[in-house]
């Protein structure tokens, strides 16, 4: 079928009906594994036609060629308001449709002292940036939405909704036949031509053996994650690299084998190549919702690495082996959170565990739906192993102040007349925002692991663990007076070494999710800049009309911090230096001693 | 049946009997909903999906009888099917929750039912709730055929609201007075004959299930 479809694309092209591409062909930069840099190769061509002339060759609907040429009408918009800009600036740019290429490394690269390189984007290039974000696309108001309404605010767009395609980063899953899985926006089923189109091209480049990675428009990036059967695309307008969202493409994958396993989804597909997978997925949607949208605006997916609580290190210890004492016998980890910040966790000696099987597990908790019960549910960590499921049992713990006549049983006296159901003892428990989470291999084992919370939240409170631990919550968020460095606004400090971070309090203007996320998407650019040089790099800034945000590479840390974009870059370098010093004499940032069992 | 007593002292000292319920039912239809209204008195519009089950329990006084009620509240989703008997074997009473705007749902409810009638407990007592009468401007499920459908099968039935509360202390007060307590106290002697004394007599006994269960793998650790 697929060679059908070359053949037929083909024969298009000599016929001259590849003008007019809805894309604009002319900046269509494809990669793909095998060749890696073909820069509009005929291929490529082809495939922009397939995008655009599919209604023509196969039975993919007329509103599939709507939202093309809605694509195209921002495309166009962006492209006039961009030569305005470089009108405005310089004229370097006009007959370049190229919006980013500001950031090409060309531009970037000036070489400084000490091997050290520095990338410095001047005012007039972030401008460009700023305004192309703020001028074309979606207007955002979901920061302190739900996932469930998110999605029913966006679940019933479709192609033909003028918003759909005005969001800033669309995710697909479909299965390797075609079928939908998930979209971000919109309704998976009335999505199923672009599937088809997306499964088109994918196949296009399967013929011959080679792998479709990533499609370079002048407004768009298209990036691919094959793994069969499970196709991953992911179309952004966000500036943020093939390999960063590529990245996003694995946390999406994983999420799903964290619901399946690896080996029930290649069962299925292996026995109903047309399974629609949704069946087995439904309930997981927001989990994914979550994830994508935690990638603009939670640094944990950038750094690769765990958000740590911080607290005094006799206290977390203390907590460690307390946890330690009273854990059940059969677990694999046991885990303290303090909503997504890491508490502590215990684990067999020999056993690692990876930040993206946590950043699964804290994505999970952080549903409502775990709140004020007992959970048991069956899920995979996948870099555990994908193969198996693990059983998690997860409880936010309650802080109670413990009678006299000690009953280990916490639970409430209740009559059944519906005057007053809760009972006077009740009221002095109080709910916290710290869980717990023991993950199990024995599904039966759950009675087992209650009991272990039992007394586990009641040593806590005999302790006054979570009495100390809701005290010091202030306290726990760095706060960046701290430093007592001027013009400091935000800094994140990794630990290479424990894979794990700490991030200063928001304070204004990083308060407003929209500065957030730019501040983010600064600290990507510079990630993918010092991540993606050859060169051993260490240090590079960015100035833009907002901030000046740097990042320093060492063998064991990375610091990202962001300054008033009025002191110069020489004054910034140093305090970073002071920042790094005083990070390093913190000995309550991360939890470096784990209870191994 | 006097059912408004409070909890005092005669009845503090009292071992109350545990009697092990299941929720079931299509994903979406207030199943949590329900039973956090029962629990906590608490109800949340937009309640995240149940991700496996969630377990809570319930103290209540019935006559001169403490129960306390351990809960089940399963996940709806085709995926945790397989995990369902589990939570159902042991049961000595089930709820099972259609949404009366979501004719489908009934149909949902049904195979529970049926698949209850075949493998659960033969002395289960089983309650057949429409949920979200709030909606009743929506309504697609006439109250008539639900009770005729549950008056054929022998089930309890009731329409109610998480939302508002409309009839759920009754669901679970109806069913609480249909508890053969006799057996189950007859039950947890020999039990406890058996196993010394353990204190968690007749309680949903995961320890029980098959382990040839579809899982896609056992892990390896
Ligand atoms: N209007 C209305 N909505 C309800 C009622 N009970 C639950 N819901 C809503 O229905 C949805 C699903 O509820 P949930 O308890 O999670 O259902 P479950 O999947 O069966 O556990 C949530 O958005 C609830 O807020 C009710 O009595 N009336
Ligand atoms: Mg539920």
């Amino acid at each position: 079928m697929s060679n059908l479809l070359k053949e037929n694309l083909k024969k298009q092209e000599k016929d001259g009906l590849s003008s007019n591409a809805g894309l604009n062909l002319s900046n269509l930069v494809f990669y793909n594994s095998g060749n890696a840099t073909s820069t509009l190769s005929t291929t490529s061509t082809t495939i922009a036609n397939a995008v655009v002339n599919s209604t023509s060759t196969s039975n993919i609907s007329y509103s599939n060629s709507d939202t093309i040429s809605d694509i195209r009408g921002i495309n166009e918009r962006l492209i006039r308001n961009k030569s305005n800009l470089s009108n405005s600036s310089s004229s370097k740019y006009t007959q370049s449709n190229k919006i980013f290429d500001n950031f090409s490394l060309d531009n970037l690269i000036s070489p400084v002292e000490n091997s050290d390189i520095e990338y410095t984007s001047d005012f007039g290039n972030e401008d460009n940036l700023m305004k192309i974000y703020n001028s074309s696309i979606y207007d955002y108001d979901e920061d302190n939405m739900s996932p469930y309404n998110l999605r029913k605010k966006y679940g019933n767009e479709d192609l033909t909704s003028s918003n759909w395609v005005k969001h800033r980063k669309h995710f697909f899953i479909l299965s390797s036949a075609g079928k939908p899985i998930y979209s971000r926006y919109g309704d998976e089923s009335k999505l199923s031509s672009l599937m088809g189109v997306i499964q088109a091209i994918i196949s296009f480049y399967d013929v011959d053996n080679d792998e479709i990675c990533c499609i370079n428009t002048s407004t768009h990036k298209i990036v691919f994650l094959l793994k069969t059967p499970l196709y991953l695309v992911c179309v952004s307008q966000t500036n943020e690299t093939e390999e960063q969202l590529k990245l996003q493409l694995i946390y999406l994958y994983n999420q799903i084998l964290f619901s399946l396993t690896s080996v029930q989804l290649t069962k299925i597909f292996h026995d109903r190549v047309n399974f629609d997978l949704r069946n087995l997925l439904s309930g997981t949607e927001i989990y994914m919702d979550e994830l994508s949208r935690k990638f603009s605006i939670d640094a944990s997916f950038l750094l690769k690495a765990i958000r740590s609580f911080r607290i005094k290190n006799e206290l977390r210890n203390s907590i460690g082996e307390l946890l330690n004492t009273y854990r059940p016998k059969n677990i694999l980890y046991g885990i303290l959170t303090y909503n997504d910040k890491l508490i502590n966790i215990i684990k067999p000696k020999k056993q690692n565990v990876h930040p993206l099987d946590i950043h699964l597990i804290i994505n999970m908790i952080s549903s409502t739906s775990f709140r004020s019960v007992e959970s048991w549910s069956p899920i995979c960590l996948p870099k555990y192993n994908s193969r198996g499921f693990l059983y998690a049992y997860v409880c936010y713990l309650n802080n109670y102040k413990l009678s006299d006549t000690e009953d280990s049983n916490s639970n409430t006296n209740t009559n059944l007349s519906s005057e007053s159901p809760i009972s006077p003892d009740s009221s002095k428990i109080m709910k916290t925002d710290v869980c717990l989470t023991l993950l199990s291999p024995d599904k039966n084992a759950f009675f087992e692991l209650s009991n272990c919370k039992k007394k586990i939240e009641m040593i806590f409170n005999k302790n006054d663990i979570l009495k100390n631990l809701s005290k010091i919550i202030n306290k726990a968020e760095l706060d960046i007076a701290d430093f007592g460095i001027p013009h400091l606004r935000h800094v994140i400090y990794k630990s290479t070494k424990y894979l794990q971070f700490i991030e200063t309090k928001r304070l204004p203007p990083y308060d407003e999710p929209s500065s957030y996320r730019r501040l983010l998407r600064s600290y990507k650019f510079l990630e993918s800049k010092i991540h993606g040089y050859k060169k051993n790099l260490k240090f590079c800034y960015m100035l833009g009309k907002n901030e000046l945000s740097l990042l320093w590479v060492r063998d064991d840390f990375e610091l990202y911090a962001s300054f008033s974009p009025f002191i110069s870059k020489t004054i910034a370098y140093n305090d970073l230096l002071l920042i790094e010093k005083w990070f390093k004499k913190q000995d309550n940032l991360f939890i470096t001693t784990s209870q191994v069992f | 049946m006097n059912f408004s007593g409070r909890n005092d002292a005669a009845s503090a000292n009292m071992k109350p009997i545990q009697v092990k319920l299941v929720l079931l039912g299509e994903s979406a239809v207030g199943k949590s909903s329900i039973v956090l209204r029962f629990v906590n008195n608490e109800y949340q519009d937009n309640k995240e999906p149940t991700i496996g089950a969630a377990f809570l329990t319930q103290r209540c006084k019935l006559d001169d009888r403490i129960i306390k009620f351990e809960i089940w509240d399963t996940a709806g989703q085709e995926r945790f099917h397989s995990l369902a008997p589990m939570y159902y074997r042991n049961a000595q009473a089930a709820v099972i929750v259609y949404d009366i705007t979501k004719p489908a749902s009934l149909e949902k409810a049904k195979t529970w039912v049926k698949e209850l009638q075949r493998q659960a407990n033969p002395n289960i007592v089983i309650a057949l709730v429409g949920n979200k009468i709030d909606l009743a401007n929506n309504r697609s499920v006439p109250y008539e055929e639900a009770e005729a459908y549950a008056n054929e099968n022998g089930l309890l039935f009731f329409e109610a609201s998480a939302k508002t509360g409309t009839n759920i202390i009754e669901v679970f007060t109806e069913l609480a007075k249909k508890i053969p307590y006799e057996q189950i106290l007859a039950n947890n002697k020999t039990l406890n004959s058996r196993t010394n004394g353990q204190g968690d007599n007749g309680r949903v006994n995961l320890n029980e299930s098959e382990n040839n269960n579809q899982d896609g793998g056992q892990c390896n650790c």
